[in-house]
């Protein structure tokens, strides 16, 4: 493919690996957050508190039985399971947005070394040109191959997928709805140690 | 379809959706890559590689037929006037065709393309036209560029010239003599990455101190002082030389209808008075559409024009750039024990032209012959250390081992 080839030849073989292999790990963290919050209600005229959305939270379906369970006979330890809804929860959802964001933060970090990386060559390569008296197009060429082309793309490449990124995670159709999911698993929490049926 | 990307429990298979979205995001770039890239720029591509192909076919029937004019010469008509128009007054352009009008006096083409089949060597003194009967129609059959045109319209008919030329037997000496380049491609800084890789990598190119540079410049410059002017000029296929001309000063400029027309390093239009600081000596590029075809285009040209392009130089350029030329002929006359008064004219020299660079900034480009083909198809390979003993590029060039 004439763009991946591209890509590597622009960002250097190192560089260009490493984002395209970043790139690839936030998409699949992206789709497990997808499959979680698919079944969370994103429109705002529809109400959390529907009682038939129970596959919003199915993953935490048998969390609520053992809560029903410890609620109805007035056990006092339902209080721990009621930390293990919240823990599950973190555990299949929050990790995945720190994730995404460690992603993102280290892309930033890397595209910046690759520009470093990409200054000293062409500096490099620029001093060399010049003392040797190469014409200013010839040093110039030189340059661009030798690291510029790396130490402005890696800049460029980190900020443009950080920004879709972290555009993108903070949407309604992952942010918004993981903090709805929150308030649904708070509301059945309420209902079962109400009693509320 | 949906156990591909499904477990049974209605969860979403993740890694395979995300190869797949991965993939399909992968794909959808490599299209915007290919819509950003230039729909001209494969066109340009494509078209170039059929050009050179038909090109070069053309080529070889015109260079057959060159080869045979040039066994039966006719005397330079062009050059014939130029001489004698120096010879009155440099600012006399009497004798001189003048398509254009701009005060200075028209560049004589000393090389034609060789599609046309003009031919602009001299007649050797004593020997016979032969081909009277065949040089006559041709030369009104094929397309003539302007300059030539006028010039057969102006002056005398070309075999008589040749007739007074054995009469009188004067010495031919023409200002402007034929001269053949065989060029490679245009040269052309892309950002792309791969045209990014500078052809000046492969480029003959030799970098000295400060001092052999300046030592180097100083002899290539006194060089032409030598050039005897009154000498007939030997013809010249030089190699290599698109991708140093500028460091010869030259500029390289379209010719449109026979009349300077576009500057080709930035596309600017040419005033005939800007090139009057210029030799009226021009190289001509035998085949600008092969070489030149990229900026041609950039430029704004169609095949279908009438162009040429021709590099302007200098006058101390041309003279050190005809003095290695004539160094090497008289060489190898000597060598092969050819008379004394062989015609310089009868003789074309192939050469290839070399940057020469300093440490610390500084170029400029020498001229070296590499082998010299007489009329009577004797080919003499030119040993440059012992033809120019003592040039100090040539020594130099050796050692770099470029010779």
């Amino acid at each position: 493919m004439d763009f991946v080839r591209w890509f590597l030849e622009n960002f250097g073989i190192f560089f260009g690996s490493v984002f395209l292999v970043y790139l690839f790990l936030m998409i699949r963290r992206i789709i497990v957050l997808y499959d979680y919050l698919r079944y969370v209600p994103k429109g705002e005229e529809e109400t959390v508190l529907e009682k038939e959305n129970f596959k919003a939270f199915s993953f935490l379906g048998s969390l609520f039985q053992r809560l029903e369970k410890s609620s109805k006979n007035k056990e006092t330890y339902h209080q721990f399971v009621v930390d293990a809804i919240w823990a599950e929860l973190d555990c299949r959802i929050s990790v995945h947005f720190q994730a995404i964001s460690g992603y993102v933060s280290t892309l930033v970090l890397i595209g910046f070394a690759g520009t470093i990386f990409g200054s000293i060559g062409a500096f490099n390569e620029m001093f060399q040109g010049l003392a040797s008296g190469r014409a200013a197009a010839e040093v110039f060429a030189a340059s661009w191959n030798n690291g510029l082309s790396t130490a402005l793309y890696t800049s460029l490449g980190a900020a443009a997928i950080g920004g879709v990124v972290l555009t993108l995670i903070g949407s309604r159709f992952l942010l918004t709805r993981a903090k709805r999911l929150e308030a649904m698993i708070s509301l059945r929490i309420c209902q079962i140690i109400g009693g509320e049926e | 379809m949906k156990a591909l990307f499904k477990h049974s429990s209605g969860r979403l298979k993740t890694s395979r959706i995300a190869f797949l979205v991965f993939f399909v995001l992968l794909v959808c770039l490599s299209f915007a890559y290919k819509m950003g890239k230039s729909a001209d720029k494969v066109l340009v591509k494509i078209e170039h590689v059929f050009e050179a192909e038909k090109k070069e076919e053309k080529l070889k029937e015109p260079i057959a037929g060159v080869n045979k004019t040039l066994e039966y010469p006719v005397p330079d008509e062009k050059s014939e006037i130029k001489q004698e128009s120096q010879k009155i007054s440099h600012a006399e352009p009497k004798e001189k065709p003048a398509p254009m009008k701009a005060g200075k006096q028209a560049p004589v083409r000393v090389a034609q393309p060789v599609e046309y089949k003009v031919d602009n060597s001299v007649q050797k003194p004593g020997s016979k036209i032969k081909t009277e009967p065949k040089a006559k129609p041709q030369s009104e059959k094929k397309p003539v560029p302007k300059i030539i045109a006028e010039h057969m319209a102006n002056h005398t008919p070309v075999e008589n010239q040749a007739f007074e030329k054995v009469d009188n037997n004067k010495p031919k000496t023409p200002e402007k003599d034929q001269v053949r380049f065989t060029m490679a491609q245009a040269l052309k800084v892309d950002l792309n990455k791969e045209s990014m890789k500078t052809k000046n990598e492969k480029q003959e190119t030799l970098k000295l101190s400060s001092k052999e540079y300046f030592e180097v410049y100083k002899q290539w410059q006194e060089q032409g002082g030598t050039l005897d002017k009154e000498k007939a000029l030997v013809s010249l296929r030089i190699l290599n030389l698109e991708n140093v001309y500028d460091l010869f000063q030259m500029k390289a400029v379209v010719i449109k209808e026979g009349v300077p027309h576009t500057d080709l390093e930035d596309n600017s239009r040419v005033a005939n008075a800007s090139l009057s600081e210029f030799s009226s000596t021009c190289f001509v590029v035998s085949n600008p559409w092969g070489k030149w075809g990229h900026a041609l285009k950039e430029a704004g040209f169609r095949e279908k024009d009438n162009i040429e392009v021709w590099y302007y130089t200098y006058e101390f350029v041309r003279n050190s750039i005809y003095a290695r030329a004539l160094k090497a002929f008289e060489w190898s006359v000597e060598k092969q024990n050819l008379p004394k008064d062989t015609d310089p004219s009868t003789a074309d020299v192939l050469g290839t032209v070399y940057a020469v660079n300093k440490d610390g900034g500084g170029s400029f480009g020498v001229f070296v012959p590499k082998r010299i083909d007489f009329k009577s198809k004797l080919s003499v390979d030119i040993d440059p250390l012992a033809c120019f003993k003592g040039q100090k590029d040539i020594e130099a060039l050796n050692r770099a081992g470029l010779l």
